[in-house]
Formats: structure tokens, C-alpha cells, sequence
């Protein structure tokens, strides 16, 4: 399976970090700074692995989940925000998130999810 | 302004009909001496209605030995004429005051009707809320830091575990500085951590006379 992930992310730093440490895994890494780069990154590319920021300028993660499961409900999303509440992980949830991790993430945790996410896929569309 | 058609403040026929409210009403002569009061200002001070008459206001409402400056009946009576509100404390009890002047047919001020409404209830209601908006701005703000803390802490986490993993493993000079200062950034984990928690506000002394926000007492479950 193509390994591709999609981070989005409106702060830069975070954007290269995630890609330096996902690219030394092995994985592909596209990055998008908000979420109309996402969106039209997905238009262009087949990406099922995608970590979203929550808190973005213009249309938000929450939102923009939405929107992702909607038109491409064979994906795995993950969000990854800097402040959360209970009620906040909740509404995630319901906006289509399959998991939420607070910053700054636990490296090795959020590999794993990765991981786990490609492995998923990969049971779905076995033949 | 009011003007009763008589002469003296000893014409005035007291009202059985203060006796059915509540707020504590009293009636005074123009030295603020008592004439008489009603039954819900009785009630409050425990004695009889009788028991009152010629007692000092300011011996009465403020524990005072003499006239002071603060007292809204001699506010009234020696300098305004006209009527004076301000909030007085009686234990726990908060009134808010109000001494209104009786006039003659001459239009002179011959005494006093001095109203106590018990407005506790309501104060307490007003700080509750004042405590309730201080804490929403509190945790609204902590919550806020914590969200910024977090990005470059992240940044910052994120490379020092690559550093770690790169530098050669002989060097460990390098390595125990990187420990130390991972170490460190842990601990600013913690403190962003207990800034997303905050669900009180709590102070503490710092040194120079002042206060600063306790964190840990504020995040406490």
C-alpha cells in the first residue's frame, strides 16, 4: 500500500517536524498549511492517513473533517490540537474523527497510530 | 418634594400599613432621634416597637457615640434636604438605606422616614456571578495559553528526540545535557498540562506584598 500521510497544519514548524520524523519511518508526506490545501491536495492525490490541527485560520479541523469523511469516507483522521476539553473530544468524535491526540503528542504514540491506521486500511480493502 | 399638611413632626400619624412590608422603616426627629418604627424593624433588632423611641440613629444603625459624617440621616437632615441611598451593614446582613425627609406645610424638614430594604440575597447573587465571569476569564485564559504553550513545545519535544536518537551514543556529555533538557521540557509539559486543567482561581503570596495565580492549587481535581 502506498504510504502516503496528509498533515495539516497552519504552523510551519510543526509541519516539518512531523514530516522529518514520519519520512524517516518510510512514509510519504505531503503537508498542507490549512484546510483548502487539504482539501485540494485530496482532489489531487489519494491520501488515506490524514492528521488535522483543530484550531486553524478559515474553515477549522472540525469542520474540515466533516467535509473529508464525507467525500472520502475511506480514510483514517486523526486529530492533533494543541488544548482540548471532554466535550471537545466528544464533539470529534461525532464530526468523524477516528482519534485525538493533544500536543505536544507523544511521538512513539502517534507513530503507532499511524501505523495502526495503514494496517486498518489495509484489512479493508484486502481481497 | 413632599409636603405634609402640618406642623410639627409629633403630628404625624403613624401608618398601620408600614407594619404589612418588609424593609425596616423608622421614623425621626430632626436631631435623628427614634419616634417610632415598624413591626419588620422590630422584629429585626428584638425589641418592641416602644423600646425604640428616643434612641440616637447613629447609636442605632452604626454603634456610633455621636453624630459622624457617614450617616445618611444627618447627611439628610443638616446638609441635603433631599433624599440620601447608600448600602449599610448590619452582621451579615446588607440594607440598602434611605433616608427621605419629612416636610411641613412651610416646606421645612422637620424629621426623617429612614427605610433599611434587606438587599443580602441580591449582593450575594451579584458576587456570585462576579466569581463565576472572574473564573470563566480564568480558565478561558489558562485554556488559551496552554493551547500556544503547546506548539512550540511540540517543535521543541519533537527535535530533541530526533537529536537524541541521531548523536552518536559515545558521546555522552551530549547526551546527558540532551537528558537534562528533556527533563526540562517535561516539566513544561506538566505546566501546560495543569493550565488546560484550571477549574478554580486560586492566589498565592509572593515576595514584595504580592499575590500571584497558584497553578497547582487552581488545577487540583
Amino acid at each position: 500500500m502506498n504510504k502516503k500521510i496528509l498533515i495539516v497544519d497552519d504552523e510551519a514548524p510543526i509541519l516539518e517536524l512531523l514530516e522529518e520524523i514520519f519520512s524517516e519511518e518510510g512514509y510519504s508526506v505531503v503537508k498542507a498549511l490549512n484546510a483548502e490545501m487539504a482539501l485540494d491536495v485530496l482532489k489531487k492525490n489519494r491520501i488515506r492517513v490524514i492528521s488535522l490541527d483543530l484550531m486553524m485560520p478559515g474553515m477549522n479541523g472540525m469542520e474540515l473533517c466533516r467535509s473529508i469523511k464525507k467525500q472520502y469516507p475511506m480514510t483514517i483522521v486523526y486529530a492533533l490540537t494543541g488544548h482540548i476539553s471532554l466535550f471537545g473530544v466528544s464533539e470529534c468524535i461525532e464530526v468523524g474523527f477516528d482519534d485525538v491526540f493533544l500536543k505536544p503528542v507523544d511521538v512513539d504514540s502517534f507513530k503507532k497510530a499511524i501505523e495502526y491506521a495503514f494496517d486498518k486500511l489495509e484489512r479493508w480493502t484486502a481481497r | 418634594m413632599t409636603v405634609l399638611d402640618i406642623d410639627s413632626i409629633d403630628d404625624i400619624v403613624w401608618c398601620p400599613l408600614f407594619d404589612t412590608v418588609s424593609d425596616l422603616v423608622s421614623l425621626h426627629s430632626s436631631d435623628g432621634s427614634v419616634l417610632n418604627v415598624n413591626k419588620a424593624f422590630a422584629d429585626f433588632f428584638g425589641k418592641s416597637p416602644d423600646a425604640w423611641v428616643g434612641e440616637k440613629c447613629f447609636n442605632l444603625f452604626r454603634r456610633a457615640g455621636t453624630i459622624i459624617s457617614d450617616c445618611p440621616i444627618h447627611r439628610m437632615l443638616l446638609a441635603d434636604k433631599k433624599n440620601v441611598n447608600m448600602e449599610l451593614e448590619i452582621g451579615e446582613k446588607i440594607f440598602d438605606e434611605a433616608a427621605s425627609p419629612v416636610r411641613n406645610r412651610n416646606n421645612e424638614v422637620i424629621g426623617c422616614i429612614h427605610i433599611l430594604r434587606d438587599i443580602t440575597v441580591h449582593k450575594q447573587i451579584e458576587k456570585a456571578r462576579e466569581e463565576t465571569e472572574r473564573l470563566k476569564t480564568v480558565v478561558e485564559m489558562a485554556g488559551g495559553i496552554s493551547h500556544d504553550i503547546n506548539q512550540p513545545l511540540t517543535v521543541f519535544s519533537g527535535y530533541m528526540d530526533l537529536l537524541q536518537r541521531k548523536l552518536p551514543e559515545e558521546n555522552e556529555k551530549l547526551h546527558d545535557y540532551l537528558v537534562k533538557m528533556k527533563d526540562e521540557i517535561e516539566r513544561m509539559k506538566e505546566i501546560s498540562k495543569k493550565l488546560a486543567n484550571v477549574t478554580r482561581y486560586r492566589a498565592t503570596d509572593y515576595p514584595g506584598s504580592e499575590k500571584i495565580f497558584d497553578l497547582d492549587e487552581s488545577s487540583k481535581a
